[in-house]
């Protein structure tokens, strides 16, 4: 509410599964004419039983219909392991032949959501599957119908863990509407790997990735900062003004 | 196995190449669940100092072999322990089952609005209430009660009201055999 007093923010995203018992007109009436967009974290769409994806996707869309966000979007990754919950989202494995069964799967979703949804790119800790995300991610796009939320944050993840070019993700960002940015770090360790931290601010590597997108994509029609934790306003405030001069 | 199993499972991570990438990742993931397990039970950290690490072992590794995944319900398994019995008053009994609502309420995708878990022998009852609007917080009521005349176990209910007596339908919290 500080930033969007300060003009540095004009709509909001709900992390939507911390919100579902609350009744969407009660969300509206708070929120009043600041717009909003869902993100979705515990669907585990890929993986949960048919009927379970049902009801939750009942029960968002009664958000949808009151809310209308600017999008809906979730994560192509792994929840669980042997049906037992993971503490961390894994990443996908993005085998071809698998691109039916998910495009019928996000076509389920869809329909259960009343909504198209947009699949955000995932932070690759390794090489094991990163180098096929970005031409799965559009090619899983076309064939289901479902877009793409572009994390730039991620895309740099990626690319540093798992050895994807940056020039791989333009086609991904040309295909987004919708982008996300956030801070990362490196993980205590002697592998150095990096993580989607979302406490820090955002590093310059990020603004001048995001920068070359700009220049590839016509401008999207939202951007998110994502800030997790080490709120620090000032900070914050200071990266959004950035974004609002187009990353100068 | 799974290499995702080194997520979950201590000795599986082991089993990982020291400093790898792989080990240090499920070292990571190892450490979220002791986050999941102490961050709402100092007092329980304190009977296994310095580091937690030999009780969150126990607690995994009994998930892993039940293949039976971490969450709010795990938190009444610790009452079993050995050790935590021999610690075992009120204190730390309220302790953990406040610890058990808490993670219920930042999970639970549904609309209801309270879990309240009820324990017979010391008469402890706890009521967790989700927040009711964007800006409020969650709250965890610690009562009283003489509801549950049954035997040795603790009970759970979940309800789409805000109040301890739209609780009426009790199940027993999973727990391994």
């Amino acid at each position: 509410m500080q930033l969007a007093a300060l003009g540095l923010v004009s709509y909001f995203e709900f992390l939507i599964d911390n919100f579902v018992h609350i009744p969407p007109t009660k969300i509206a009436a708070e929120i009043g004419d600041v717009p909003c967009a869902f993100h979705i974290m515990k669907s585990e769409f890929l993986e949960c039983a048919p009927e379970e994806l049902k009801r939750y996707g009942k029960l968002i869309r009664t958000f949808v219909r009151t809310l209308k966000p600017l999008y809906v979007s979730d994560h192509l990754a792994r929840f669980n392991v042997h049906q037992m919950n993971l503490p961390i989202v894994a990443e996908y494995s993005y085998a071809k032949t698998d691109i039916d069964r998910l495009s019928a799967r996000v076509g389920q979703w869809q329909e259960a959501l009343g909504t198209q949804i947009f699949l955000e790119n995932f932070p690759s800790r390794t090489t094991a599957f990163a180098a096929a995300q970005p031409e799965f991610l559009v090619a899983l796009s076309a064939k289901s119908g479902c877009g793409i939320l572009f994390d730039v944050s991620n895309a740099i993840v990626a690319s540093v863990n798992g050895n994807v070019k940056l020039s791989d993700w333009i086609e991904v960002a040309k295909a987004s509407p919708h982008f996300h940015v956030a801070g990362f770090r490196k993980v205590n360790g002697k592998s150095g790997w990096l993580l989607d931290s979302h406490d820090s601010v955002v590093t310059e590597d990020t603004f001048e990735f995001l920068s070359a997108c700009l220049k590839a994509t016509s401008v999207p029609e939202s951007m998110t900062y994502e800030r997790d934790a080490n709120l620090n306003i000032e900070e914050i405030a200071a990266d959004l003004r950035r974004f609002q001069r187009g990353c100068a | 196995m799974n290499s995702l199993t080194a997520f979950i499972s201590p000795s599986e991570a082991r089993k990982l190449p020291l400093h790898s990438p792989e080990r240090e990742i499920a070292e990571h993931a190892l450490r979220q669940l002791w986050h999941y397990l102490y961050d709402y039970a100092p007092k329980l950290l304190g009977i296994f100092s310095p580091d937690g690490k030999s009780l969150l072992e126990d607690w995994l590794e009994c998930h892993y072999r039940e293949r039976a995944s971490i969450g709010w319900w795990s938190f009444p398994i610790l009452l079993e322990h050995p050790e935590v019995q021999s610690h075992l008053d009120k204190e730390l009994k309220t302790e953990i089952l406040s610890a058990a609502v808490t993670r219920w309420l930042s999970s639970d995708r549904t609309e209801a609005q309270s879990i309240c878990l009820m324990e017979r022998n010391y008469g402890i009852c706890i009521l967790g209430l989700k927040s009711e609007g964007l800006a409020d917080s969650k709250q965890i009521l610690c009562m009283s009660h003489s509801m549950i005349e049954a035997k040795d176990a603790i009970f759970f209910s979940t309800s789409p009201g805000r109040e301890l007596k739209s609780h009426t339908s009790w199940t027993e919290v999973w727990s391994p055999e």
